[in-house]
């Protein structure tokens, strides 16, 4: 977590040499994307199972 | 070669040229944030929805008369102190010599920069978005008091929270020279400390002295739901307040090209630090959406999820510059669940907050706050050279949340107590029961009547 950035000057001044940053900034750079992608991901659908679930019972009461 | 160095030449005196007396980078950079200020009107719309669909049919006017009066009293005393105490106190608990001058020099209200002045087109800009802050500071405090506390000993606490207490908070740390940033590299770009803990815990400090409604705690200790008269005009005051807050986070951000400006070609935080308007974008609406969807999950009632919505964006404000856009998603999200568990936390302790104040803004400021030191550390504060400014660090943004909650606590509480003791605070017994409408409003919400729900303790 985190980021490798130690200097926004040096950040800002490297960016667009050979081998110098991206210009990307934001925490994680470079590692953690993937992982908080699956967890937003994930973060969606459960709750729509869930939801599901909750919508349906109700339902399913009303109806007995 | 002399060919090329000669054509270069010309070119940099054409560039030279075109930036002496343009006014166009100027007047983009006032139109930008004068345009911050009406959309930070509309987060008052959105509280004045808000509140007033959150009281009962009795009181619904009075709610009303106390959050526009809020937003009233927090221009001229923000004008008259306000924006000096933002450029006097950032040593910390006084100002020294040199900051009260620097105050003087850009907030004295008898000074001719605080008026119309073809130099200086930029002080009103920035004085008018620093007054809208105040006025939502005084507006997240004004719905957890409501249909119990006198509109003057509301308006005396309001100036107190809006033109001082969170002024001081901004000045240490939502300043590139504040002690707060200089000495612990505290972060908070979306102000969740600054603004939203401060207005949460100056709440707490109130609802103490201030006591529950009637009928809201019964003997044995359990609480009563004291239903608003109208959730569909509370949860589109809120969703107005999230409009709103898209003005206020635009306000956080430094126009490059200027004078004053970080950066000649770039966006940058209040701090220096780079943003991008692309980032935010990013993060405002991913916060948003996890926050009404935490919400859902744990609840689903529309009042949580759309307090989830503004929830959420609060738990991502610190680090709103700096999030991978899925991460701000969670962070919201996780803000969105723990709300409505938080405010029942609170009512057992027998604090009766309306409208969830100090859970919204308070608790999840604190989390917003701790979000940036458990997943931002290490990044630098400040511009400068490696090694020389300090960076973002866990330790610090403890310090930083200590110094919020201290400074809208305890104000809150000292200033209610001496309200309570000169009898300000609380109307009288009769006028809640009967309702502070037909008590001191000269006007009649709903002349030709609606119906009424009876709460069940009254």
């Amino acid at each position: 977590m985190g980021t490798d950035i130690t200097s926004w000057d040096a950040f800002i001044a490297g960016m667009g040499s050979e081998g110098g940053p991206s210009g990307a900034y934001y925490v994680g750079y470079g590692s953690g994307e993937v992982i908080w992608l699956l967890v937003a991901i994930v973060l969606c659908v459960v709750p729509l199972i869930v939801g599901s679930r909750h919508e349906l019972d109700a339902y399913k009461k009303v109806q007995d | 070669m002399e060919e090329q160095l000669a054509e270069l030449a010309a070119k940099v005196a054409a560039l030279e040229a075109a930036s002496t007396g343009s006014a166009s980078n100027t007047a983009f950079a006032e139109l930008y944030y004068y345009i911050t200020i009406p959309l930070m009107v509309i987060i008052h719309a959105g509280f004045l929805a808000y509140e007033m669909g959150a009281s009962r049919l009795k009181n619904v006017l009075a709610s009303g008369v106390k959050n526009i009066l809020a937003f009233a009293f927090m221009v001229p005393t923000f004008y008259f102190f306000g924006w000096f105490v933002y450029w006097a106190w950032t040593p910390g608990l006084f100002p020294t010599a040199e900051t009260w001058q620097t105050g003087i020099d850009f907030a004295n209200p008898a000074g001719e920069v605080m008026g119309p002045h073809l130099a200086d087109q930029a002080t009103g800009v920035f004085w008018g978005a620093f007054t809208l802050f105040a006025a939502t500071t005084a507006s997240i405090f004004s719905g957890a008091v409501i249909e119990r506390i006198q509109v003057v000993g509301f308006v005396i606490l309001a100036i107190v929270l809006g033109s001082f207490a969170w002024v001081v908070g901004a000045a240490w740390g939502w300043s590139a020279g504040g002690w707060l940033v200089t000495g612990w590299g505290y972060h908070d770009f979306g102000a969740a400390g600054v603004v939203h803990m401060i207005a949460g815990f100056f709440a707490l400090g109130v609802l103490i002295n201030l006591g529950p409604r009637i009928g809201k705690f019964n003997r044995d200790g359990s609480a009563n739901h004291l239903a608003g008269h109208n959730l569909p005009f509370t949860l589109t005051g809120l969703m107005l307040i999230i409009v709103g807050f898209w003005g206020f986070l635009m306000a956080c951000v430094i126009v490059p090209g200027e004078g004053w400006s970080w950066y000649g070609d770039m966006w940058a935080t209040i701090y220096g630090t780079p943003v991008t308007l692309s980032t935010l974008s990013f993060n405002i609406l991913m916060g948003f959406a996890g926050g009404i969807i935490g919400a859902w999950m744990i609840t689903r009632d529309p009042f949580w999820m759309m307090s989830g919505a503004l929830g959420g964006i609060i738990s991502c404000a610190a680090g709103l510059d700096l999030w991978w856009p899925p991460m701000a998603f969670a962070i919201g999200f996780l803000g969105g669940a723990i709300m409505q568990p938080a405010a029942a936390f609170l009512e057992r302790m027998k604090i009766d907050d309306a409208v969830g104040a100090v859970t919204v803004h308070g608790t999840l400021g604190i989390w917003g706050v701790l979000a940036v030191g458990i997943f931002a550390s290490g990044y630098p504060a400040l511009q400068g050279a490696e090694g020389e400014v300090p960076t973002i660090s866990f330790v610090g943004q403890v310090v930083g949340m200590v110094c919020m909650f201290l400074l809208g606590f305890v104000p809150g509480y000292v200033v209610s107590f001496i309200l309570k003791m000169v009898g300000l605070l609380r109307v009288p017994e009769a006028a809640e029961l009967a309702g502070l409408d037909p008590t001191k409003v000269p006007a009649q919400a709903y002349p030709e009547g609606i119906a009424a729900s009876a709460s069940p303790a009254e």
